[in-house]
């Protein structure tokens, strides 16, 4: 019989709120089998490898830290695969509505999706992704079944999506079928379907770009390249 | 005197760096500054609907999310007089007490590696996180999510679960106590110990203590008005201090302790008085948040509104005092005209530990030390993203 | 298996031609063989499953989304779904209300996309989609914007949305039936009552499902059933095996759904380029 090697998987967290990191380790009893998990939750110093097939970073980039765009680079270096987990990662999410001005660090003011500093292989948005998402993530990616993961792939092309790219993209443009996807992925209950269609509530949307990812029409938007 | 720096503190929440300044071994005095960026949340929520801001504030933290959600709106009912009904605030409630063993759960994983022997944590591990997923599940059916639950709003309940939702919860309810019970044994198993637990066991220690309720959190009973907070770099003039990028708080000029350990000797006349005492109180603070949840959703009359009529937000002030995990939380916000904020300032408990935690890690081991740190469970992300009081 | 566009039809496992045994569902059905209902009754009654959700007719072409429990529920769900019931939130509740741990779901394309990638890859819902055993979609060629479609029969043919008993799809035209009257409407003419979404859909047969089915002109009377993995091929070969389902091999009409994906595809790629 063949031993497989377990996929060595780094968790890098670059200034996130940990639910993304919380979400990880729940993720984990189930995959202790097919990866090796290397996380400042349970490790002694620093990380156990010099190469890891897959790298998981959490939290959004501050741009006002060089130091964090340079860890993110040499995480690239090390890591054959990036996934960006979670919305912070991926998309930005709440962090795009940061702008500074807090002691002690007022300068922290600028705050990106890690594809504005590297490149990355998969965005998986969500606020937090659950758990059972990266088990699938993981099913998939190992099996090496591609185009399952393809939204994913696409995703990491793209910066910024929210519910209003949603309302605008989809609803205004009347390619919105109804289907009431966008509601129930919706983390903070922003949208509701009103006659049929997603009405956005603007105050509560943190812009964490589920719903996007998740509505059939725009999902396809997505695939056919049409979003940047 | 040596000099041990750990300039990423692992098996903590978030991104912090510690300096212990050492004599033959003994610690003789202790820096621990937060190292992550400052996302300013309660700059990022001025000129907002107070929504926006619970959503927001909500995602300071993933590990004490609903803690903060709960202070937020405390302080917005605060702010525009209104009261939710009793099932609200019992609901709330059982969401604050889930979010506690929630965290605690965490904090029991990390500390395990220091308080535990190498050979048993695996099972820790997974018996901890059987435990978190059985304890989430409550999150996500009352609250709407494991993480975040956004059910939690201004006036009460945005979404109220059906009543076979609550039957079978409250089926489970047994299951959940089981998995508990069966996870404090081996958190408690001296068998099991490392050596440094004797070390804490020996080491009787105390401050003065900040706590505002048992479960939940009341405003009137702390004075919120005497808190007061200053940059890291001011209340240590070391050099290396300039790295912090977090505030410390003090409560009416002096250091406190807040969080398990000031919340049972305030309310349950705890006695252990030891460096252990913090992690036999948290094993405690946790086994009461689960009877008490237990009690709460016997409580809940179905038949009861869950969220106040007519809101409007305006101006007006407000303070919201809630008993996170960590300790106590006081959000303060006050609303302008249109109800919009216009200014949000929140401490967290970590704020308050960080003095204390350094103060206790005097005249231990290194390795002690370390673990002392722990046992306080900081919560960088929270304690990063605070503003000044002044 | 493949998303839309990849691959017109997406994954195959199996392509059969279906027929209900059972007359009661014969009788309740016009336009196919009743297959996917044979086979939910048999997911149902052999506990496969705890309930089936399912879009019922209510009044006319109005819908409204149920979860049968029972095998006399299931049958009153038989029929064409030619409305799309925004089910999802309604579902969510109704599933938790009545404590279901496993169900199977009949629905269109792009909400068995939403349930397919829900249940592979759930970014919040996963206490819905664990739950969610069996995805069955039905082929689709859009679905109508409702009010708008009946406002149009009445307007011009006088035919209220309560008065119609069932409607076909032929080659080329709509056929609506009201009592034993047929109406014949050019399918040119309904178009602009499509939901605009459904103009730049590419997936006919509903790839992101376990089973997909529909019926093909060739073979009136059956349904034709695409199953795409292990999942949806125990499901009909257990109805099969248990005689719920009479089965033949249907790999000779895949052309013929070929063609009706193909032409979906080009109008969406057409339509795309207008509205995007």
């Amino acid at each position: 019989m063949r031993i497989v090697e377990k996929l060595r998987v780094l968790h890098v967290d670059v200034g996130g709120c940990e639910g993304c990191s919380v979400s990880i380790m729940r993720a984990y009893p189930r995959l202790m089998e097919r990866i090796d998990l290397d996380i400042s939750y349970l490790r002694n110093g620093d990380p156990k490898h010099d190469r890891y097939d897959v790298a998981l970073i959490t939290g959004g980039v501050c741009m006002n830290e060089p130091r964090i765009a340079e860890e993110l680079r040499e995480v690239r270096e090390k890591a054959g695969v990036i996934v960006a987990f979670g919305s912070c990662s991926a998309l930005g999410g709440i962090l795009r509505f940061c702008r500074g001005g807090q002691t002690p660090r007022p300068d922290h003011r600028n705050f990106q999706p890690i594809n504005s500093v590297i490149y990355v292989d998969y965005s998986i948005p969500g606020c937090p992704p659950t758990p059972q998402m990266l088990q699938s993530f993981f099913r998939y990616f190992m099996e090496g079944k591609e185009t399952r993961l393809r939204l994913f792939r696409v995703t990491a092309g793209v910066k910024k999506l929210s519910g209003f790219d949603l309302i605008d993209d989809v609803v205004l443009t009347g390619l919105c079928v109804g289907c009431g996807a966008c509601e129930l992925s919706c983390p903070t209950c922003a949208i509701k379907l009103v006659d049929k269609r997603p009405t956005l509530i603007p105050e509560r949307c943190i812009r964490c770009g589920t719903c996007y990812v998740r509505c059939p029409r725009a999902s396809q938007i997505l695939l056919g390249g049409v979003k940047k | 005197m040596g000099e041990v720096t750990l300039n990423r503190v692992h098996r903590i929440a978030g991104e912090a760096k510690l300096i212990l300044y050492e004599e033959d071994g003994t610690v003789r005095d202790a820096m621990f500054m937060a190292t992550a960026p400052v996302r300013g949340f309660e700059r990022m929520v001025v000129g907002k609907n107070p929504l926006f801001a619970v959503e927001a504030v909500m995602r300071i933290c993933g590990l004490c999310h609903a803690s903060h959600g709960i202070a937020a709106v405390e302080a917005v009912e605060h702010a525009i007089g209104v009261f939710p009904p009793r099932n609200g605030l019992l609901m709330r409630e059982a969401l604050g007490l889930i979010n506690r063993a929630q965290s605690h759960a965490l904090q029991f994983l990390m500390i395990a590696g220091d308080l535990i022997q190498e050979g048993k944590r695996n099972e820790v591990f997974l018996k901890l996180m059987e435990f978190h997923s059985k304890v989430s599940d409550y999150l996500l059916k009352l609250g709407g999510a494991a993480t975040h639950p956004p059910n939690l709003t201004v006036g009460g309940m945005l979404r109220v679960p059906k009543q076979s939702v609550f039957n079978n919860l409250k089926g489970e309810f047994p299951n959940l106590v089981k998995s508990w019970e069966g996870l404090k044994e081996i958190l408690l198993d001296e068998d099991v110990q490392t050596g440094v637990t004797e070390e804490l066991r020996g080491v009787k220690r105390e401050m003065p203590y900040l706590a505002s309720s048992l479960f939940y959190g009341d405003r009137y009973n702390i004075r919120t008005e005497e808190v007061e907070t200053m940059p890291y770099y001011e209340f240590r003039r070391e050099k290396s201090a300039v790295e912090s990028t977090t505030l410390v708080a003090f409560y009416k000029g002096k250091k406190v302790e807040t969080g398990p350990r000031a919340r049972m000797k305030t309310y349950r006349g705890f006695r252990d008085s030891s460096l252990y005492g913090i992690h036999l109180a948290r094993v405690q603070d946790t086994e009461l948040s689960i009877l008490r949840l237990g009690e709460i959703l016997d409580g809940i009359d179905m038949n009861e509104s869950f969220r106040v009529k007519n809101i409007a937000f305006g101006p007006g002030r407000g303070v919201g005092v809630y008993e996170a995990p960590r300790g106590t939380l006081v959000h303060y916000l006050e609303l302008g005209e249109e109800g919009r904020v216009l200014n949000s300032r929140i401490v967290v408990p970590t704020m308050f530990n960080i003095p204390a935690m350094e103060e206790m890690a005097k005249g231990l081991s290194v390795k002690a030390a370390e673990t002392v740190i722990r046992l306080y469970d900081p919560c960088i992300p929270c304690a990063t993203h605070v503003v000044k009081l002044g | 298996m493949t998303l839309p566009g990849e691959n017109l039809l997406g994954q195959i496992r199996g392509v059969y031609l279906s027929r209900a045994t059972d007359g009661d569902i014969l009788r309740r059905k016009v336009a196919s063989g009743g297959a996917v209902t044979a086979m939910l009754l048999y997911a149902l009654e052999k506990n496969l499953v705890d309930g089936v959700v399912a879009a019922k007719r209510t009044r006319g072409l109005a819908g409204e989304p149920v979860v049968a429990r029972t095998r006399e529920e299931l049958l009153e769900t038989a029929g064409n779904s030619w409305n799309i019931v925004p089910f999802e939130e309604m579902i969510k509740a109704r599933i938790e209300e009545e404590g279901l741990k496993r169900v199977a779901v009949v629905c269109l394309p792009c909400q068995a996309q939403l349930f397919g990638q829900m249940r592979e890859f759930p970014l919040l819902e996963a206490d819905l989609s664990c739950r969610v055993r069996y995805v069955v979609s039905l082929f689709c060629r859009g679905i109508f914007v409702f009010g708008a479609f009946i406002n149009h029969l009445q307007i011009r043919y006088g035919i209220r949305g309560e008065e119609i008993t069932n409607v076909r799809l032929g080659e080329g035209h709509l056929i609506i039936q009201r009592g034993r009257e047929e109406l014949v409407i050019p399918l040119r003419e309904v178009f602009p009552y499509l939901q605009t979404g459904c103009l730049i859909c590419s997936d006919y047969t509903g790839v992101w499902s376990d089973v997909s089915a529909g019926s093909v002109e060739r073979e009136p009377g059956w349904t034709l059933l695409i199953t795409r993995n292990r999942r949806g091929e125990k499901l009909v070969r257990g109805a099969e095996r248990e005689g719920y389902l009479e089965l033949r091999d249907g790999f000779h009409v895949l052309e013929d759904v070929l063609r009706g994906a193909k032409n979906k595809l080009e109008r969406a790629r057409e339509n795309m380029k207008r509205l995007l």
